[in-house]
């Protein structure tokens, strides 16, 4: 029985020094919840099922009319939400690099790095280290995010969004790709 | 039993008998009342307790003998009804009983956003025919005033109503 605890908690309980704080720690305070908590799973009875809301896929706000209040309304409501989605899919690509980096580091002074210099791991352009495709990834993301959310302020809204887009096509239909600069103004020189 | 003002004794730390005077013949010197804050205290805490020990005990119980949710997957072409999104048997109880669900609200709200869509739709139509009518001011228009017609179905209705009792003076029956 004690074996299986400590596999259900193996948190740092076969560590040399701090191994033994670590086991009073558990067997203070999580032992005792745990055996409360199965003495009553016995009691209980069956679980009952409870499920997370799905919200179906509606038309999108350049798939609706201009007044049809209802269709806006709905497509404005699912940008919303997308919006907090993609905000939490970045999250997770962030912590993934994150926990990539404190993985990989090693420990020691040697991996004590502050912030301000970088990864302890070797993630600059053209690293082949296994961090490195995480950490593009999460820059992709977080670029594409920015492209669609960016600036739009607190309560951005589908039509500003959908129209961003639009206006970010115009300005690459005249100027070239977004980064490259401005195209300067001269009629003349093209009419000589 | 919530009526602290009797331990006053046990844990009472300063005593009044150090600061004696000559006082007259009385031993102790004269204070203010207690009374009326120890009485605060003890009527404070027993109303207070009086529901809370027993709806405590309530959700103690109910969160630890009968609240028992698993998150499962939807069935397929199944729809969960409101109560079904939430683990805690209290707020399913309260969900089934006394609560509106959030889709059921939202579709009204959709439905409250056409209608007043459709009377304002119907308002920018007056006034776009008014202003038509204001610039060439060559058409004889007959205004539409919506607050008329009740008035209107009321005389008919009483129009009829006299009619068929007491027949027309025109119409030989």
């Amino acid at each position: 029985m004690a074996a299986s605890d400590k596999d259900e908690f193996p948190v740092y309980t076969n560590h040399p020094v701090f191994g033994g704080i670590a086991t009073l720690g558990y067997n203070i305070f999580a032992a005792p919840a745990i055996w409360f908590n199965k003495k009553l799973e016995a009691i209980r009875g069956e679980p009952q099922a409870f499920y997370h809301r799905r919200y179906p896929r509606v038309p999108t706000i350049d798939e609706c009319y201009r007044d049809d209040v209802v269709c806006r309304f709905e497509a404005n409501q699912q940008f919303m939400r997308d919006k907090l989605v993609e905000g939490q899919m970045i999250d997770i690509l962030r912590q993934r690099f994150n926990e990539c980096v404190f993985y990989e580091k090693g420990s020691g002074m040697s991996a004590y790095v502050p912030l301000h210099e970088g990864a302890p791991v070797d993630v600059s352009p053209g690293s082949t280290h296994q961090c490195r495709a995480v950490l593009e990834a999460f820059e992709k993301a977080n670029e594409n995010f920015f492209i669609k959310y960016g600036e739009l302020g607190k309560f951005p809204t589908a039509e500003q969004c959908y129209l961003k887009q639009k206006h970010r096509l115009m300005w690459e239909r005249r100027h070239g790709p977004v980064g490259t600069g401005m195209k300067t103004d001269e009629p003349a020189a093209s009419q000589e | 039993m919530p009526v602290f003002s009797s331990l006053r004794r046990v844990l009472q730390t300063k005593t009044s008998t150090l600061s004696q005077v000559r006082n007259s013949g009385f031993s102790v010197p004269g204070r203010p009342s207690r009374w009326m804050y120890d009485r605060f205290k003890d009527d404070l805490h027993f109303y207070a307790l009086l529901t809370g020990i027993p709806v405590g005990i309530a959700i103690t119980t109910i969160n630890l003998f009968y609240s028992n949710g698993q998150l499962s997957a939807i069935p397929d072409g199944y729809t969960p009804k409101e109560w079904e999104y939430y683990p805690n048997p209290i707020t399913r109880f309260i969900t089934r009983h006394f609560k509106i669900g959030y889709q059921e609200l939202y579709e009204v709200h959709l439905h409250n956003m056409w209608e007043c869509a459709k009377v304002s739709e119907m308002s920018q139509l007056k006034n776009e025919v008014k202003r038509q009518m204001a610039m060439k001011g060559d058409y004889k228009g007959w205004y539409h005033r919506s607050d008329m017609a009740k008035y209107a179905r009321q005389r008919r209705a009483m129009n009829i109503e006299t009619t068929d009792s007491r027949g027309d003076h025109l119409i030989d029956e």
